[in-house]
């Protein structure tokens, strides 16, 4: 039997009065799938986020986790969630393993399963060392290593994380990322908002990026820039005495449309396929220029964000 | 000292008469601690940004709410045990009807548990624990100093009878089952008003 997708949103839509903060969203997640959740600040992630966390009912729409109606059944939802909200608090009075026993115990995690949990996932966050510490003792960065800690205490399928290293260190954005990286590999289904878009492209299956409540678009991030940057650059090293005829040469091939010169390079506006691509190549050494170098100038997932985004909020 | 002589002024007559206003000076001093205590524990969760945890953990919210309820009431109970053996003198010097040993006791419980659900049912519409506190304080102010309590009005003076002993033991039945189903009723409507707050409140 297939397993039921993860989370599944189909044509959410959220409304406060007259400002619709997701508009007619959709989304299908399956296991194992990290989902970075790109967008300007109002744009509508954490809405979304708390609809699936059963925080918020949406307006219109039906919302799915793990084939479960989140506003139908909410409590069964809530097993199988794991949400670190993107400003969280935390019980300053108790000791690390005391504070994720006491969630432990509210998931209903039987007694005698608590203390090998507890171990495996400050073992996971990297926090086994300070098990006994205070709670209000912690950093900034080992309070959110403990939210998250907290998230997966009952093990769930999905997490659903708002902002995760938002004001953290770079040490503990990478150990974040590398954490996300290791309950990837566990089969979790992870949504995560993040404004650090790099970091995103490093360890997300897909991304949507979403601007004033709708989801322009979503994908695989190599799909999505080679759908959403319409123009490629590609860039070619000749010798300078070679460079006149580069131009000479490429200038009415098929796919080209600009020709400039950056410098030691020629940078080719270039919106043709792979194959087009390796007759640029053709055509140049059949002209008999000496190549030193040729490649893409390769597009991030900013550059997409960029390219899609005007700034607008909800 | 001074509770114990307030709840042995007088003899039989003169307890009854008098003592209704001396106990409720103690009762009343447990219900505004459980009251102010109740108010604020919801909305302090809100400011820790814990409440959403706790929320989305496998604990019902109806168990929240009892659960809080009836720590709020512990300030006030340990009032109440405080004032047990001297309230127990004073029953027994003024010659009072034997239930009220009982009756008295545990319809002082019974108001607790009144101050509490009304203090949760302040804490689940505020966002904040100032604000709940201050209404927690005015409403506290104007129901326990209102002059209906002390002007023999029928109702309020059937919950100093059954307090003072004087009340006959179907009358206090009446009145602590009336209580609790009080306390059932508000706590209801602090769990529909907490279902309701915090996911509008933080979107």
């Amino acid at each position: 039997m297939n397993e039921p997708l993860r989370i599944d949103l189909q044509n959410i839509t959220k409304r406060y009065d007259k400002l619709t903060a997701v508009d007619n969203l959709s989304l299908a997640l399956g296991p194992g799938e990290i989902f970075g959740f790109i967008g300007p600040n109002g744009a509508g992630k954490t809405t979304t986020i708390k609809i699936l966390a059963t925080l918020l009912e949406p307006t219109t729409g039906v919302a799915m986790v793990d084939g479960i109606n989140v506003v139908e059944n909410p409590n069964a939802v809530r097993a199988r969630i794991g949400y670190m909200p993107d400003t969280f608090g935390v019980y300053d009075e108790f000791k690390v393993w005391e504070y994720l026993d006491f969630f432990a115990a509210a998931y209903k995690v039987p007694k005698s399963d608590r203390p090998g949990l507890i171990d495996l996932v400050l073992d996971l966050t990297n926090l086994s060392n300070k098990k006994d510490a205070y709670v209000e003792g912690l950093s900034r960065g080992m309070k959110q290593r403990l939210c998250l800690a907290r998230t997966m205490v009952h093990n769930p399928k999905v997490l659903l994380l708002d902002e995760p290293a938002s004001g953290l260190d770079p040490r503990a954005r990478i150990e974040i990322r590398d954490l996300l990286k290791e309950l990837r590999n566990l089969g979790k289904t992870i949504i995560v908002s993040s404004h650090i878009l790099p970091e995103l492209a490093d360890f997300c299956t897909s991304v949507g990026i979403i601007e004033k409540g709708k989801l322009l678009v979503s994908g695989p991030i190599d799909s999505l820039i080679g759908d959403n940057i319409g123009v490629r650059v590609l860039e070619l090293k000749v010798p300078a005495e070679d460079k006149a005829t580069a131009s000479k040469v490429l200038g009415p091939l098929k796919g080209v449309r600009n020709v400039a010169e950056r410098g030691e390079f020629l940078d080719i506006q270039f919106d043709g396929g792979i194959d087009a691509q390796s007759d640029l190549l053709l055509a140049l050494i059949n002209a008999k220029v000496r190549i030193i170098c040729f490649g893409e100038v390769q597009t991030d997932l900013e550059a997409v964000f960029m390219n899609l985004t005007r700034g607008l909020v909800a | 000292m001074f509770v114990f002589t307030i709840l042995t002024a007088g003899d039989g007559a003169d307890f009854r008469q008098n003592a209704a206003l001396r106990v409720y000076l103690g009762i009343a001093a447990a219900i505004w601690m459980t009251v102010q205590t109740a108010a604020t524990m919801i909305p302090k969760e809100r400011e820790k940004q814990t409440w959403n945890a706790m929320l989305l953990s496998r604990v019902s919210l109806r168990e929240i709410v009892i659960s809080k309820s009836v720590a709020a009431c512990v300030p006030g109970l340990l009032i109440i045990t405080a004032m047990l053996p001297m309230l127990s003198i004073g029953l027994f010097v003024s010659g009072a009807a034997w239930h009220a040993m009982f009756t008295a006791p545990a319809l002082m419980v019974a108001m607790l548990g009144i101050a509490g659900s009304i203090g949760m049912l302040i804490g689940a519409i505020n966002r904040n624990s100032r604000s709940a506190s201050l209404q927690a304080a005015l409403l506290t102010m104007i129901v326990l100093g209102s002059p209906s309590l002390a002007s023999g009005y029928p109702p309020i003076r059937g919950f100093t009878d059954v307090l003072v002993g004087s009340g006959s033991l179907p009358t206090a039945l009446t009145y602590i089952g009336g209580s609790l189903g009080f306390t059932a009723l508000v706590g209801w409507l602090a769990m529909l008003a907490a279902k309701r707050g915090p996911g509008e409140f933080d979107a």
